[in-house]
């Protein structure tokens, strides 16, 4: 273990008319950011990066970051255990990697597959973890690790895993549509087929649908338990950036320099979303607030934007990062935003919006 | 025109054994000063600084376009999104497919996924044969076939167990697959490095930097002959052979001359595409249509000249398969020249090239639309495609290129003092060459 990235200062980034950005703490891993992920009490960040690092900032321990573990070539994707206790990682060298955060054990390393773990999931009761590797989904007892079961391959790489917020099914993506498992026995797994490749997924938080992103250009969704199925299309690339707001009205979805929103509340079957203008290039992320109003999207341009829909069409904040943006994500109590950047920046900044 | 600062790609194709693995080996272990990252078969492995990456499978996603032949490898776009995620290790890629792979959807990814178009330009197609095993390959295996027909380079290799006899045949029939690829002749893949890195391949700035006039097409007749024929009544004789019909066309030419000759040519291939009804014997020939002559013992066919001058008879078969003769009041008149040309499916190859070489301005606005519909039509049939044209009131070059259904176009430099001409190149399966001469003609302005 070593602690390989400069102790965090809290230094200003480029900033532009409306102001510097309300940097709280900026990092660098040294390598790009893949993904991030906060732990549930707020106090840690774990980050993927492009060389195989995985990272930890525990609050506990000061503003730095630690490089706790290693996936040969790269890592792929991060995610705390509900207790924020357990941190877990996965990578292109087929392995899972567990961490405890305060150190007390050892590292972990359970290799899942001859394929890229691209996939860590936490269950909402916090007993369960699901991984995928390569076409293969599996479900791991939180505490032990131990594989309670492995469901039958999907027809391709899994591209994206959610859980639903009750708990009760885990979704997973992949070419062909999505697969709804039960992640628990008897392990049921119940196919909602999409002829194209869905590269992302997301519950609706209240189960009653699931929405996916596609290669071809489209957001596809189901409305449950029935299944009915329906397409959004007309984007101007593939949607991998989709997100539900806390109520559930709202889908945010990218795949092109606009958000689109999609509003539940009246549709979306038969009307036209709203579109925010405003990137200049793609959009590369998109994170609600977890109770509160704000969306913050990110784009290839290095903006970051804040929007409440609903109240205003226009942005509420607009930032220019310094470098280009990769991975967002809120804290948990919605005060503080982690950005992971192309060139190793983790900048963490306390977004002031100017509300309308 | 900015720089386009993507990461080149080469892709790698050809069959196993073709020897890949020693090309492979031997640019990594070059001095060439170029960073190269390495994707191997099945891009289950990858090579940056020797490092590997194990276990992916091809994966081939259709697109929801309503295009059947639209597919990208989504195990491809799932690597080099993740490659580009280290860019600053290297700058090159070069991605080694497998023998039995389409290199449709490998080149298609390029094109149709955002983040990889974004980041990455495919550089070129490079296909390694085997000189001694490739003939066998392309009877048995389309894979081979349209290994060939993607290449922008051919590397036809292991030239030491073959002589030069069968190199030149085979180099000819590639030709005539892929009309423009380069071929390169090597042993145990030696070559300069620059045959195979920065080739330009999909480059719109480079298009046909290979000229197509130099294509052999194939014809769909063996023998043209030129006549001096005065204005009278004249008898084409055809007596029984290989097969119960004939097919042949006499067409005025404008003089003697070999220019005359070859634009008759080019009129000919068109006229052989037409429908062909069965002329009796006793019934005549008509200048400029073509005919399906019902030959047998004493069959005989007037043919009325009225204007003398140059005229030329292109033949299905040769004409001493026939004992054709063209004779007036009994004297048989010789050609004053003949050319045989090669047949038609010589190989029986269903992979073709079409080269188009013409000058005239084209209607941009009918050129746009026979394109177009030639792409939505034939696309699944036609692998790569490219053309340099001379649109009507353009001062500039407009150039295109287009992998199946995908198409890329663009305003070139100004033509100068080049002439203005139009050269186009298509290689696809089942083409019909004269059909695509009239839809081309067809844009003329």
């Amino acid at each position: 273990m070593s602690a390989s990235a400069a102790a965090g200062e809290a230094v200003p980034v480029a900033g532009n008319s409306d102001g510097r950005v309300p940097l709280h703490a900026r990092m660098d891993i040294g390598e790009h950011v893949v993904a991030l992920a906060w732990s549930r009490d707020g106090g840690a960040l774990a980050l993927a990066g492009a060389d195989g690092g995985v990272h930890l900032l525990d609050s506990a321990v000061g503003a730095r970051t630690t490089r706790v573990g290693e996936h040969a070539v790269g890592a792929l994707a991060v995610a705390f255990s509900r207790d924020g206790a357990t941190l877990i990682s996965g990578g292109q060298d087929g392995a899972l990697q567990v961490f405890a955060r305060d150190g007390s054990q050892p590292p972990r390393r359970i290799v899942l597959a001859q394929a890229w773990v691209g996939q860590v999931a936490c269950s909402v009761d916090g007993s369960r973890i699901a991984a995928s590797a390569g076409r293969h989904v599996s479900i791991h007892d939180a505490r032990t690790m131990d594989v309670m079961h492995q469901f039958a391959p999907l027809p391709a790489t899994v591209e994206a895993l959610a859980f639903s917020s009750n708990g009760r099914q885990l979704a997973a993506a992949s070419y062909g549509g999505l697969q709804l498992l039960t992640p628990f026995a008897p392990f049921t797994t119940r196919k909602l087929a999409w002829t194209g490749a869905c590269i992302s997924v997301a519950w609706r938080p209240d189960a009653s649908v699931i929405a996916a992103g596609g290669q071809d250009a489209s957001v596809q969704f189901w409305r449950l338990p029935k299944g009915q199925h329906a397409a959004m299309s007309g984007y101007a690339t593939k949607v991998r950036e989709i997100a539900w707001n806390a109520s559930g009205r709202w889908l945010a979805t990218g795949g092109g320099n606009e958000v689109v929103l999609w509003d539940f509340k009246v549709g979306p079957e038969g009307k036209p979303p709203r579109s925010l203008h405003y990137h200049r290039e793609r959009v590369v992320g998109l994170c609600w607030q977890r109770k509160g109003p704000m969306l913050a999207s990110i784009a290839r341009d290095g903006t970051l934007l804040l929007w409440q829909p609903g109240r205003s069409e226009v942005p509420v904040a607009r930032y220019q990062l310094a470098s280009l943006p990769t991975a967002i994500a809120w804290s948990p109590d919605d005060s503080l935003l982690a950005l992971g950047g192309e060139d190793g920046t983790l900048a963490i900044i306390q977004p002031q919006p100017a509300l309308p | 025109m900015p720089t386009d600062t993507r990461v080149p790609v080469t892709v790698l194709t050809g069959f196993l054994g073709s020897g890949k693995t020693t090309l492979l080996n031997r640019i990594l272990s070059e001095n060439h000063g170029k960073r190269i990252a390495v994707i191997e078969n099945e891009f289950g492995e990858v090579g940056v600084d020797h490092e590997l990456v194990i276990g992916a499978e091809e994966e081939i996603f259709e697109m929801n376009n309503g295009c059947i032949c639209c597919t990208v490898r989504g195990d491809l776009i799932r690597i080099l999104g993740n490659l580009m995620k280290r860019r600053e290790r290297f700058d090159y890629i070069l991605v080694e497919s497998t023998g039995l792979a389409d290199p449709g959807p490998v080149a298609q990814t390029f094109f149709m996924d955002d983040e990889v178009r974004e980041q990455l330009r495919l550089d070129a197609i490079v296909t390694l044969v085997d000189a001694h095993h490739i003939e066998g390959q392309l009877e048995h295996a389309m894979e081979a076939r349209e290994q060939i027909a993607f290449a922008d380079v051919i590397l036809l290799n292991k030239t030491d167990l073959a002589d030069e006899a069968q190199l030149s045949r085979l180099e000819q029939r590639l030709r005539g697959m892929n009309g423009q690829a380069r071929i390169v002749r090597t042993q145990q893949a030696k070559l300069p490095l620059d045959a195979v890195l920065d080739v330009g391949g999909f480059d719109l700035q480079r298009a046909l930097e290979v000229d197509p006039t130099f294509l052999e097409p194939e014809y769909p007749f063996e023998w043209g002959g030129v006549y001096a024929l005065d204005a009278g009544d004249h008898v084409i004789r055809a007596a029984a052979g290989p097969d119960p019909t004939m097919k042949m066309s006499l067409l005025r030419l404008d003089d003697d001359s070999q220019q005359a000759f070859d634009a008759g040519v080019e009129l000919a291939l068109r006229r052989f595409s037409d429908p062909s009804p069965v002329t009796e014997p006793g019934e005549a020939i008509v200048e400029g249509r073509l005919h399906r002559l019902d030959v047998g013992a004493d069959a005989q066919f007037p043919l009325r000249i009225e204007r003398a001058g140059s005229y030329a008879l292109f033949c299905e078969h040769l004409p001493e398969e026939f004992d054709m003769t063209l004779s007036r009041d009994g004297d048989i008149i010789a050609a004053t020249s003949q050319r045989e040309f090669k047949p038609d499916h010589e190989h029986d190859d269903s992979v073709t090239s079409v080269g188009i070489s013409q000058t005239g301005d084209l209607d941009p606005g009918r050129v746009n639309a026979w394109l177009g519909a030639l792409l939505r039509d034939q696309g699944q049939d036609l692998f790569r495609c490219k053309g340099v044209l001379s649109l009507k009131g353009d001062p500039r070059r407009h150039v295109f290129q287009a992998v199946h259904m995908l198409m890329d176009a663009t305003s070139d430099r100004e033509w100068g003092d080049t002439p203005r001409h139009n050269t186009l190149i298509f290689i696809g399966r089942n083409l019909d060459r004269g059909a695509l001469l009239s839809g081309f003609e067809a844009c003329l302005a």
